[in-house]
């Protein structure tokens, strides 16, 4: 670690401190992501192990934040250090590249301060574009991220670069499903499936996200606002219908289903007024009720709505 | 009613997604056309185990773009798994088998592998990546022969590892050891191991397995009318045999779409078609396959009797030497902390 200088905390990632630095022999920015391991008595946490061996994985896509070493240091405390047997305190440094903001930070900006403007939908569109290539990456090397959302998506402003960042709750998955833990993706991005106890899902569950970040850079808010899993449902409900088994076979059967208020499906047009009638169908498309019916990140790529976005840059 | 009348209905699904693979295999020519209102379709509807046997079906069904879908996952990690194998190399075996001690070292080590796996009910994914954590480190590392704890403590870790990786539950790291361990480890100890594999490993933890092609090459088997019936019966053979194979220090040559490919046609009663230059798929070579298979009908069956069986795990009951054991543990647990 003598070769980064620590220049300031910008933040906390799933399990520990992030610092902005610089490599002292290349003067190049850093991110660095604490893990203080002698906090666990466990050894290394799972989140940090799957992380790093996911970014093993996936880094050669320039649509996932680059992992470029991994450092172990053992810091000898300052009021230990004239002992003769100094107890050592193991950390891990994650090294990461360095990009300047996140994607909630940037449509905030366009929210509120001194300049209130809508997001050039150019700009929504080279985003998406560039978000389902990092999913659809993630997804062929058989790894779901899990916790998709505005503050994972990494932007170099000036090259209007978006990369995908935070694998810590990301997992491989293989066919057929298997059981996967229940508590994880941030609830405004929470696909229904997981709402509603599901524990056997796959990568619909990244593209629900997308759609909802695709809608939030649109509409500059999030479009399912909800504080708790049973707001978070009807918030869904209210604006898509709720459910029926017409429309997802299996639903009632899902473990935490009950009787739910009869609601229409509102105009999902009308939610967001500013998008086109491309990106309104896109848009439908990655919500779907029914995760096999809902579009894959591959197959968004070639959807319409893209049609007039110069791909040739990605 | 309502009961059987689903049940039907989903086998009415499965029946016609088979039947969708077979057009697409050319040699096949006898499509089976079920008969739905014989005895014998009642019967095995009844022998359905639960509501779990519904879900995979509904599952493998729901999944409407299932060809294209699974055959570019097969081709990413076909592709992922050649990098995989090119790191790895074919010279663990041959490093291995230059050591005498180390090749029974070695199996005693997965020997407790394997029965920690068991006692935890832990996935076959955990166990083949312990192992294959476990063999990458050896190809790395040089350990001496007088000294049995560094083996112990490398298998907790490896065990570990792969346990944080796949499993939802972990155990804590001393419940780990509670198995026929010779020493017991402090969590610390272990950390540091867990530290010096992952480093060794490059942090590459998530490895491509024989278990990740075993489901897209059972969609690519010719169907028989058997087929749906059998589906959970052959995924937990096909998944023993592959366990199997982390014992014999011969497997490590094949890669594990090899080791897949060749325990699925072992399980399935068929051999590797001699006149066809692929098996399951265009980058998995047919030789490969078919001198793995023949591996396995070798080695698997005349060390049966030596393979661990769950049947036969018998805990020990604690006893007062024990706190021998515990001691030498400290004692060696201390040395441990010093060299690393």
């Amino acid at each position: 670690m003598e070769k980064y200088e620590k220049l300031e905390k910008v933040g906390e990632g799933t399990y520990g401190k992030v610092y902005k630095a610089r490599e002292k022999a290349s003067g190049s920015l850093v991110a660095l992501k604490k893990t203080r391991l002698e906090m666990d008595e466990e050894g290394v946490p799972p989140t940090a192990l799957r992380e790093v061996s996911l970014l093993q994985l996936l880094s050669q896509s320039i649509y996932i934040v680059r992992l470029l070493s991994v450092e172990h240091v053992d810091k000898v405390p300052k009021s230990q250090k004239s002992s003769s047997n100094p107890l050592t305190k193991p950390i891990l440094y994650l090294v990461f590249e360095y990009l300047d903001t996140d994607l909630k930070k940037f449509i905030d900006s366009h929210r509120k301060g001194p300049n209130p403007r809508p997001l050039p939908p150019p700009l929504i569109q080279s985003f998406l574009f560039q978000l389902c290539k990092g999913v659809a990456h993630c997804h062929s090397h058989g790894v779901l991220h899990r916790d998709l959302k505005p503050q994972n998506l990494l932007l170099d402003q000036h090259k209007g670069i978006l990369k995908i960042a935070d694998l810590g709750l990301g997992r491989a998955f293989t066919v057929p499903l298997k059981s996967y833990t229940h508590e994880i993706v941030t609830l405004w991005y929470r696909a229904p499936e997981v709402l509603l106890g599901s524990t056997h899902y796959s990568t619909g569950v990244d593209i629900w996200s997308v759609g909802c970040i695709f809608a939030e850079m649109v509409r500059r808010q999030a479009l399912f606002p909800g504080d708790s899993e049973f707001q978070q449902l009807i918030h869904i409900f209210k604006m898509l219908g709720t459910p029926t088994e017409e429309n997802w076979p299996g639903v009632t059967s899902l473990r935490d289903w009950h009787v739910y208020p009869r609601w229409e499906p509102q105009s999902l047009a009308k939610n967001v007024p500013s998008l086109g009638p491309d990106g309104v169908d896109l848009l439908s498309k990655m919500l779907k009720y029914n995760p096999s019916e809902r579009i894959s990140a591959k197959a968004a790529l070639d959807h319409p709505y893209f049609d007039s976005l110069d791909k040739s840059q990605f | 009613m309502v009961y059987m009348i689903d049940r039907v209905f989903i086998l009415v699904f499965f029946y016609t997604f088979l039947i969708s693979i077979m057009s697409l295999d050319s040699s096949s020519n006898h499509p089976i056309i079920p008969d739905l209102y014989c005895s014998e379709v009642t019967s095995e509807v009844i022998h359905l185990d639960s509501d779990d046997e519904a879900m995979k079906l509904n599952v493998l069904w729901g999944d409407s773009d299932h060809d294209d879908s699974d055959e570019s996952i097969l081709l990413s990690l076909l592709e992922s798994e050649h990098d995989q194998v090119q790191e790895q190399t074919k010279s663990l075996g041959q490093q291995l088998r230059k050591k005498t001690w180390l090749i029974n070292a070695r199996e005693e080590a997965i020997n407790w592998i394997l029965k920690v796996h068991a006692y935890y009910s832990f996935k076959p994914e955990t166990a083949y990546l312990s192992v294959d954590y476990f063999n990458r480190f050896l190809l790395s590392h040089t350990l001496t022969p007088d000294k049995a704890w560094p083996l112990q403590l490398l298998s907790v870790a490896c065990l570990a590892l792969a346990a944080k990786m796949e499993e939802r539950k972990v155990p804590l790291l001393l419940d780990l050891q509670v198995i026929e361990s010779r020493f017991l480890f402090k969590p610390k100890t272990v950390q540091r191991m867990e530290l010096l594999v992952m480093a060794s490993l490059k942090w590459r933890l998530r490895t491509i397995t024989p278990f990740d092609f075993v489901h897209l090459f059972i969609a690519k088997l010719p169907c028989s009318a058997s087929t749906w019936r059998d589906l959970s019966y052959i995924v937990s053979r096909v998944s023993d045999v592959i366990i199997r194979t982390c014992l014999v220090m011969d497997f490590l040559e094949f890669s594990p779409s090899t080791i897949a490919a060749a325990a699925l046609l072992w399980v399935t009663n068929q051999c590797a078609d001699e006149k066809k230059s692929e098996c399951f798929h265009k980058n998995i070579g047919i030789e490969m396959v078919q001198k793995c298979y023949k591996l396995m009908k070798q080695k698997l069956i005349i060390r049966r009797s030596g393979l661990y069986w769950p049947k036969t795990l018998q805990l020990l009951p604690r006893s007062p030497t024990c706190v021998l054991d515990h001691a030498a543990a400290m004692q060696e647990s201390s040395d441990a902390h010093h060299k690393l």
